[in-house]
């Protein structure tokens, strides 16, 4: 089983043949940084969701479709106060060209006892196709999670009835596309209380006349060719090379991609209330003319002006950041952001994107994954509209070099107050493994822990849950288990899921988790995306959005977690709700969930079940 | 001398490996080398040559089939003909480039069978290794130089190169800062650590590195372009635009120093001059994404 053999990697630090294990496998010695009682432990098969196994065509990876995995979303499909597991699943091109069945997503129920069961067929959310990503909204504002899934192919957008049970309503609501949809969240752009949707385009893909394949080269990979290495962090991820019939990556034939290939508009769907949509992308400015490769999507006030701005992490291109101008449309403001390129004004294999106020100045802040041989991005938002990177002054540019990065997240996994950061890792190209390159195909997973705005790679200490290795895409986070810590499911490339449950977080620091409730009534949907929690607890604030998508291509717990450390009272609770004013709140209890609704303020907890259910 | 028939054999199965495609009107030259037959390819190219002397494909395929025999030399001459009759032969270029390694090679490894224990004999291995991108290889090679006598600051750089390549800043440093305290006056030294200390936030100290890079060397627009950069990270705006107007008139095609210009520009409170800097960026941009589709879909000659 790999879990076993994954945890006794820390022990062998020579592979067979004698090379150094790299750093991808190995996780660093436990150290003082470490929470010390918080660990990881990786429980996908005890929970149950080890029968999904996630399909991504096939094992070589000829071409780039085959190797962009799919997301995960932990949403509460039957509205019992759990979060629920859905994983994507991919396909093969044999099944896309009409050889039998791509094999279905998955939606697992959580039992409320640590365990899930499968309920796909039942709740009629099989997906098959050629998954990629799935984010949440309650876009119908009827009180359910609905769930929006992309694909390569038509994606689907999941009407929930409320219990658990959904109707696919893609086609009614003008959002099924086609052709490489990625990354996608809910958001209200324009400030009428219903949910918009935003999606991401990858790459304009024809299967008739796919780029050449490695498979196909007469040099296999293995064999070196000379005079190709990349030199610079600039030269990431596969060039095609003139005259040769295939594509390469230091040397050795390769899949091609994304660079060359056409890149993919990407969609941004305004919710016309009556159950359809509107494709606005170009009128709202968002349309990507470029044709740059999205992935990693974010609706994010970034400028806290009240209303939700747009963050596109692209790949091998420049990051979008799109400033909602409160008219329906959105400024470019990219390159003017900072928020495009790394510091030194290169664009990087941009995959997944994380949101979060790392330094507590009650701004938020992003983190961007990138390739190998390049550094993961923390771009500090300076106010004013303005970002800078901080990747290595704040610690988590050197830990990261030898990753490839997909899914990401800020959480606080030891309560402490301070929003650490996950990252899910996995390489694309499965022929690393066979050369002295200080990397692999299957990675594990990186957690930084936040010692006051500067992080310190979480080791040994963090639990044998960050030891196992796998090529890890899509990531979420949220505590599944209701114990008042944050827990990750991971969705890696042709395998099973991992859940990485967090054992002895809500120890190590009091917390409170809140959850809101819009009122449409005064123009914020019904699921409170886009409002934002400020918490002030031992004299010190934090910030918590409400949000969909994010990541790679997945949904997090839409709850909002905060670690509260010794303290042992919220001192102030506000909300600011989306399209709407500030509110306080009176906080009566800690280490619990609260409700608050729009409409009537701290529910008690009678009512919180029926809000939940509602 | 493994790394020579390493490097060999590598050209032969490259030149193999690009005749997967193209395969309807392939002529028979061509088919004789994809079936591995280089002599009666040979034959058969230089016949058609004989005919048809600017035929580039011919040229190209025997000088291919040359390579692949392993006379280097004759695959280099006919890689340069190509290149008169096409100077912008895709694969002309880049087969040139490798059969350039390929004899560079043959030659450092005549100079080190010469003179087993010199200094510049590993240097220079080192630096072939490097040049095709073998640079676990050239690592040892320069180790080696550095084992062999006094140290170099030309090997101190190198390493500097191979571990920054690597991003490992620290160790980068380390080889670049002893280069400097043998060569105070070495652009590359002094540009080495400038970049270690840029890319940990030690703008500062980075800035007076390049300043001494660029006393030494005026005109590289690298080093206007990242002094540029750590004056814009310390605040000091309009010092910055300075540098990277020097930087963006030396390289017009430098996308980092428009971009950068126009942060600065913002910084100053000058927006018309910021949105020109990225507008020109976006322009490189799309220059450069539209090379790299052309590329993708440019048919293979063969």
């Amino acid at each position: 089983m790999r879990p076993a053999l994954t945890l006794c990697l820390p022990l062998l630090l020579l592979a067979a043949d004698g090379r150094r294990m790299p750093p991808t496998l190995v996780l660093p010695k436990a150290s003082p940084a470490d929470a010390p009682g918080v660990s990881f432990v990786e429980i996908a098969r005890a929970a149950g969701l080890a029968s999904f196994r996630r399909v991504s065509g096939s094992a070589v990876k000829d071409y780039i479709l085959e190797a962009k995995g799919g997301g995960v979303a932990l949403l509460d499909s039957d509205g019992d106060g759990w979060l629920d597991v859905y994983l994507v699943n991919g396909a093969s091109l044999e099944t896309l060209r009409g050889a039998g069945e791509a094999p279905p997503s998955a939606l697992f129920r959580n039992d409320r006892n640590g365990t899930f069961g499968e309920v796909t067929e039942q709740a009629a959310v099989a997906n098959r196709g050629w998954g990629q990503g799935a984010c949440t909204g309650d876009y119908d504002n009827d009180g359910d999670e609905d769930l929006y899934v992309t694909n390569f192919g038509p994606n689907r957008l999941y009407r929930n009835d409320g219990r658990g049970r959904f109707s696919e309503e893609a086609g009614t609501a003008r959002v099924a596309l086609g052709g490489w949809s990625t990354g996608c969240a809910f958001g209200d752009y324009d400030g009428d209380g219903l949910l918009d949707l935003f999606v991401a385009g990858y790459i304009i893909l024809d299967l008739e006349r796919l780029p050449p394949a490695p498979s196909q080269a007469v040099v296999k990979p293995g064999n070196a060719l000379p005079g190709t290495t990349p030199k610079t962090s600039e030269a990431v991820q596969a060039a095609y090379r003139p005259g040769m019939a295939y594509c390469e990556y230091r040397g050795h034939a390769a899949m091609c991609g994304p660079k060359g290939l056409k890149g993919a508009p990407d969609h941004l769907f305004r919710n016309q209330g009556d159950g359809t949509f509107k494709d606005v992308s170009v009128q709202a400015g968002v349309s990507d003319p470029n044709g740059y490769y999205g992935i990693g999507v974010a609706f994010v006030d970034f400028d806290d002006d009240g209303r939700l701005d747009l963050f596109v992490a692209n790949d091998s291109c420049p990051n979008s950041l799109y400033r909602n101008r409160g008219d329906g449309t959105f400024q470019d403001v990219s390159l003017a952001s900072g928020a495009a390129f790394n510091e030194a004004g290169q664009e990087q294999a941009h995959m997944g994107v994380a949101v979060g106020d790392y330094d507590r100045d009650g701004r938020e802040d992003l983190h961007v994954t990138n390739f190998e041989n390049d550094a993961n991005v923390l771009y500090h938002n300076e106010g004013g509209g303005l970002f800078s990177e901080t990747t290595y002054p704040a610690g988590v540019g050197n830990a990261s070099i030898p990753f490839v990065g997909w899914g990401t997240n800020f959480l606080d996994y030891d309560n402490d107050g301070w929003l650490d950061l996950f990252v899910a890792n996995g390489h694309v190209y499965p022929f690393v493994d066979e050369f002295d390159w200080n990397t692999s195909y299957e990675q594990r997973a990186l957690l930084f822990r936040n010692l006051g705005g500067k992080f310190a790679e979480v080791g040994q200490g963090g639990g044998g849950g960050l030891a196992v290795v796998r090529s890890m895409r899509g990531s979420a986070t949220g505590d599944f288990d209701n114990d008042g810590d944050i827990d990750v499911v991971v969705n890696p490339i042709d395998g099973e899921p991992l859940l990485l449950r967090n054992d002895g977080g809500h120890r190590a620091g009091r917390w409170l988790r809140v959850r809101l409730v819009g009122d449409p009534a005064r123009r914020c949907p019904r699921d409170a995306t886009g409002s934002v929690v400020f918490l002030t607890a031992g004299g010190v604030q934090q910030r918590g959005d409400v949000a969909s998508g994010r990541s790679v291509m997945s949904q997090s717990d839409r709850r909002v977690h905060f670690g509260l450390g010794a303290s042992t009272r919220v001192d102030r609770l506000e909300v600011r709700w989306a399209n709407g004013p500030t509110l306080a709140y009176e906080v009566p209890a800690i280490d619990t969930e609260l409700v608050i609704d729009q409409a009537r303020g701290v529910l008690p907890a009678a009512a919180r079940a029926v809000a939940i259910r509602r | 001398m493994p790394g020579m028939q390493s490097a060999i054999l590598s050209l032969i199965l490259l030149t193999q490996s690009a005749v997967a495609s193209g395969a309807a009107a392939t002529p028979e030259y061509a088919r004789a080398f994809q079936r591995g037959d280089y002599v009666r390819a040979t034959t058969l190219a230089a016949e058609r040559l004989k005919a048809q002397p600017a035929d580039v494909q011919a040229r190209i395929v025997l000088a291919r089939a040359e390579a692949a025999r392993g006379h280097f030399d004759a695959a280099y001459a006919g890689f340069r003909k190509a290149l008169r009759l096409d100077p912008h032969s895709p694969d002309a270029l880049y087969y040139l480039g490798v059969t350039a390694g390929v004899l560079a090679q043959i030659e450092h490894e005549r100079l080190l069978a010469m003179a087993p224990g010199s200094v510049r004999a590993h240097e220079l291995r080192g630096q072939s290794y490097e040049a095709q991108g073998r640079n676990a290889e050239a690592e040892a090679e320069f180790e080696a130089a550095l084992e062999a006598g006094p140290p170099s600051v030309e090997v101190l750089v190198a390493l500097g190169d191979l571990e920054r390549a690597r991003l490992s800043f620290a160790e980068a440093r380390a080889h670049y800062s002893r280069a400097v305290e043998l060569a105070p006056g070495h652009y590359d030294a002094l540009y080495g650590v400038g970049v270690c200390d840029a890319y940990v936030g030690e703008h500062a100290e980075a800035a007076q590195f390049f300043r001494r890079a660029l006393r030494v060397a005026k005109h590289s627009a690298p080093a206007h372009l990242a002094l540029g950069i750590s004056l814009l990270q310390t605040g000091k705006a309009a010092e910055a635009v300075t540098e990277l107007e020097a930087a963006a008139r030396l390289e017009p095609r430098m996308r980092q120093a428009f971009y950068q210009l126009g942060r600065a520009y913002q910084a100053l409170g000058r927006p018309q001059e910021a949105a020109t800097a990225f507008a020109r960026v976006q322009k490189l941009l799309q220059q450069e994404r539209e090379v790299n589709e052309a590329i993708m879909e440019k048919p293979d000659p063969r």
